[in-house]
């Protein structure tokens, strides 16, 4: 099982870097190697690391292990077939995350990230509205019976798309330089993480790339159904380029904004809902 | 925290991953006592090896807090 943890990491990370890649050509720009967050994770695991005098040593410490801690624990949890209330648990785990790292140095920029997230709270709305239509639709939140659900009458996709739809903008809301990415606004430097260098942002970056792997991989379990190794990786690509085309053609929206879109978007689903349950 | 210390949780981390690999092979431990060995482990793994590695032992200093 530690093969599935390191190659999750190792083709996260990667993704992020097809990610920059992506929105680097659509804008223009020549953009870095995809293999750039590879390297970001190794240079800075090599870089002279220490606290900062204002920081809170333990939450400041802590707060990493926990990072990477619930990204294992979710991939594990998706490789299981286990419940998407857990994954939707870890997902608020990782709110207190962002929080946390960015309280904890002491630095007003972190500090702005931290409440931010706060704020980017809205997007775990259509992460309710989605998990609630998949229960409607099929009567289980394990991901096991979800696969076995969709081996008898094909992809959720197909049959509950608002819930895809919601589940895509919470994935959004987490790729950096999307619409929704206020907590590492360019405009508070690195948002939460500015103050966790060298070998803390390192292995923020494990988690992070990880945290990538996991969604894109429940993302096309819950959507598609139990799929060919290569065709699961195929479509989470293409998932994920499709992200990059959002990011890099939208600006990055203001929190209140954030709050606005998501808002929207959990009233259609609603109203979807609505309207398939009187017609069913 | 001292460099010594610092690589005994990196190695104990190490060692309670690979007990959970080998484990989980044996059929000694199911899957869920083996991914909550490695959720356990596996996070002081990373950050304790790169500690370990680079973690300076000097004067700290103070984040930039603004104009």
């Amino acid at each position: 099982m530690i093969e599935y943890l390191i190659l999750a990491t190792i083709l996260g990370l990667l993704f992020l870097g097809i990610h920059r890649k992506v929105i680097a050509r659509v804008q223009g720009r020549p953009g870095p190697p995809i293999w750039q967050e590879i390297l970001h994770t190794l240079k800075f695991s090599f870089k002279k690391t220490w606290i900062p005098k204002t920081g809170s040593e333990l939450l400041f410490t802590g707060i990493v292990l926990v990072a990477i801690g619930i990204w294992t624990a979710a991939l594990f949890v998706v490789l299981a077939g286990q419940s998407i209330l857990l994954l939707f648990g870890i997902y608020m785990v990782h709110k207190m995350v962002e929080h946390g790292v960015g309280l904890s140095p002491g630095s007003p920029y972190s500090k702005f990230g931290g409440v931010r997230s706060v704020i980017s709270a809205s997007s775990e709305i259509p992460l309710f509205g989605a998990v609630a239509m998949i229960y409607f639709f099929t009567g289980s939140l394990m991901i096991s019976d979800l696969i076995a659900f969709q081996a008898a009458n094909g992809p959720l996709l197909l049959i509950v798309p608002p819930a895809a739809l919601g589940l895509y903008v919470v994935i959004l809301s987490k790729m950096p330089y999307g619409p929704f990415s206020i907590v590492q606004g360019k405009e508070i430097v690195s948002g939460y993480k500015t103050e966790h260098f060298g070998v803390w942002r390192a292995a923020l970056d494990v988690g992070e790339g990880l945290k990538t792997f996991v969604l894109l991989f429940a993302f096309v379990v819950i959507f598609f159904g139990q799929l060919p190794i290569l065709l699961t990786f195929i479509i989470m690509l293409i998932v994920l380029v499709s992200l990059s085309f959002v990011c890099a053609t939208t600006p990055l929206l203001s929190p209140y904004d954030c709050v606005t879109v998501q808002i929207l978007i959990i009233v259609f689903m609603l109203v979807f809902g609505v309207v398939l349950g009187v017609l069913l | 925290m001292k460099k010594s210390t610092v690589k005994l949780i990196a190695v104990l981390s190490l060692l309670v991953c690979i007990a959970a690999e080998v484990m989980l092979r044996a059929g000694i431990a199911d899957f869920l006592t083996a991914a909550v060995l490695m959720t356990i482990a596996f996070p002081p793994f990373v950050l304790f090896t790169g500690l370990w590695w680079k973690a300076g032992e000097g004067e700290r200093d103070i984040p930039f807090i603004g104009y």
